[in-house]
């Protein structure tokens, strides 16, 4: 068996990045076979709100809970390797919530230099295993790209990044490949138009990039007032948008050309 | 060195009254050991036939350790409550207490052993039995998946396995389980005894580490106090700091 897909979206701010991570966990987790795990990593949990689940504890939560708890005061002291991975892995699985054959994790803030650095690196630890069990996994990467786990990100399979018809959109996708490329070891890399309001948008940003295109979707009215109205986009009815989601799933996710 | 003998008195006083109550019984060995699962496994909650120990009923998991070997009955499975396929609802509290008779342990080696047997409970990963510890405050955490309970998965393929990791260990003499999923009450009262083991093992482990031991400053005092075991093992360590620090001048 090979390992999951463990897919990261990123780009410029504001440009669909989580509500295509949480349509393209929607749309993979349509195969009651296969488990995927979407993992919120913007402190902002926009994604739980699009796929509709409840944060009940983040990453960061479990993290200052144990800062606590393993000093001697908390009656954690001289603990070793074992028995914190064991209780990493036991808040962890608290912190997931599921529905069906998806999973849902919330990073909350990402963790900042000078905190409890052993504690940080047995997360990271905990997530990537927890990650191997799935079979996909959804990141949505917030802007940039150093801020997830990097345990997690050294192990991305496929980096999704998405652009609106912007030039600064496809250079802020550059940008972030070439620091992934440096620190994460992908082996698929693509780049999504999304909001696409002219028939020209989607040959002009081709012409212009170094990057492989893999799939657009245009600007969606159904999409715009799911969002004002902050519904889920569990409940986007079939149109174009989930389409796009679909082909891309096929066709980059799953590469069944 | 035997700090939790006081401990496995309650417990047998406990176990003797759901025995006498009619709730306890004793478990046949499974017929035969239970697949391994090579990573962690993870079962969701859709494929779940059976949770123990949910967080929400509660849970109680702990080892007790003893050199007085006539306290534990090697190979013992006992339960109190329902096993995986007799139980009726799909969600059930869950007490679990390895006992554990030991030989050939000196006071500096406690924390050691302490931290040795508690590594085979985590390390354990049965197929189609998610299995969650929180090391901090004695919790465990069962998914059974549907699939593991129609292929017959008993609480006594769990203790077969922990027998099995338990005696690889070489002081490890004889080896017993407690299971308990009668009722969030009874595993409440599991939970007060393993708060008790708890503290007892902080003491230890913040002994063996720390060069002062000044018992004024410590916020173990009291637990000190309670088990006398305690306070030879401090003597002991304190002896053998005394003979290090000649040993370098
Ligand atoms: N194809 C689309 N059609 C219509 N509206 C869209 C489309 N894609 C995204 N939007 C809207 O654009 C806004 C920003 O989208 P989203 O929150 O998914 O972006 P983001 O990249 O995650 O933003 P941030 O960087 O703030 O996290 C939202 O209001 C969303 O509903
Ligand atoms: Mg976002």
């Amino acid at each position: 068996m090979s390992g999951p897909v463990i897919l990261s979206v990123c780009g410029k701010g504001g440009v669909g990045k989580t509500s295509i991570s949480a349509l393209l966990s929607r749309v993979l987790a349509e195969d009651p076979k296969k488990r995927v795990l979407a993992i919120d990593a913007d402190p902002a949990v926009g994604l739980a709100t699009a796929l509709d689940l409840p944060v009940a504890r983040t990453v960061d939560d479990i993290r200052n809970s144990l800062i606590d708890r393993l000093t001697d005061k908390g009656g954690g002291g001289g603990r070793d390797k074992a028995a914190v991975l064991a209780e990493l892995d036991y808040q962890l699985a608290e912190a997931l919530a599921e529905r069906d054959n998806l999973a849902f994790l919330a990073v909350g803030r990402p963790e900042t230099d000078g905190c409890y650095c052993r504690l940080n690196a047995f997360l990271k630890e905990v997530i990537a295993q927890t990650a191997g069990r799935f079979d996909y996994v959804v990141i949505d990467g917030e802007a940039g790209i150093e801020q997830v786990n990097r345990r997690v990100m050294e192990r991305i399979t496929h980096l999704l990044l998405v652009t609106d018809a912007s030039v600064k959109g496809r250079r802020v996708a550059e940008t972030i490949e070439d620091v992934a490329r440096k620190m994460t070891g992908f082996s698929h890399a693509g780049l999504f138009v999304n909001q696409v309001r002219d028939q020209g948008d989607v040959p002009a940003v081709m012409a212009d990039t170094r990057l492989t295109v893999v799939g657009s979707m245009a600007d969606d009215p159904v999409l715009h007032r799911f969002d004002r109205e902050g519904q889920s986009l569990l409940g986007l009815p079939e149109g174009p948008s989930l389409d796009a989601l679909r082909l891309l799933a096929d066709t980059f996710v799953r590469n069944a050309t | 060195m035997k700090p939790f003998d006081a401990i496995i008195a309650e417990l047998r006083e406990m176990e003797k009254g759901l025995f006498a109550r009619g709730l306890a019984r004793e478990l046949p060995p499974a017929p035969g050991p239970w697949p391994l699962a090579g990573d962690r496994d993870f079962v969701m909650v859709k494929d779940t036939a059976l949770e123990l120990g949910n967080p929400r009923v509660g849970s109680a998991s702990f080892v007790l350790w003893t050199p007085d070997l006539s306290l534990v009955s090697d190979n013992r499975i006992t339960l109190a409550g329902p096993d995986v396929s007799e139980a009726k609802t799909d969600i059930l509290p869950l007490g679990k207490v390895i006992l554990a008779g030991v030989s050939g342990v000196s006071e500096d080696k406690a924390p050691d052993l302490s931290r040795d047997l508690d590594a085979v409970r985590y390390g354990l990963s049965l197929e189609g039995c998610m299995m969650r510890t929180a090391s901090l405050n004695m919790r465990e955490w069962l998914r059974i998946s549907r699939e593991a309970r129609d292929n017959g998965f008993s609480l006594a393929h769990m203790a077969g396995a922990l027998f099995t990791g338990f005696r690889a260990l070489p002081f490890v003499e004889r080896v017993e389980v407690l299971f308990v999923t009668e009722s969030s009450e009874l595993v409440a009262k599991l939970y007060d005894l393993s708060r008790k083991s708890a503290r007892i093992g902080a003491a230890m482990r913040k002994m063996s580490k720390e060069m002062a031991l000044d018992c004024s400053e410590c916020e173990y005092q009291d637990v000190c106090d309670d088990v006398s075991e305690l306070s030879g093992m401090r003597e002991k360590l304190l002896q053998q700091k005394d003979e290090n620090a000649e040993g370098k001048s």
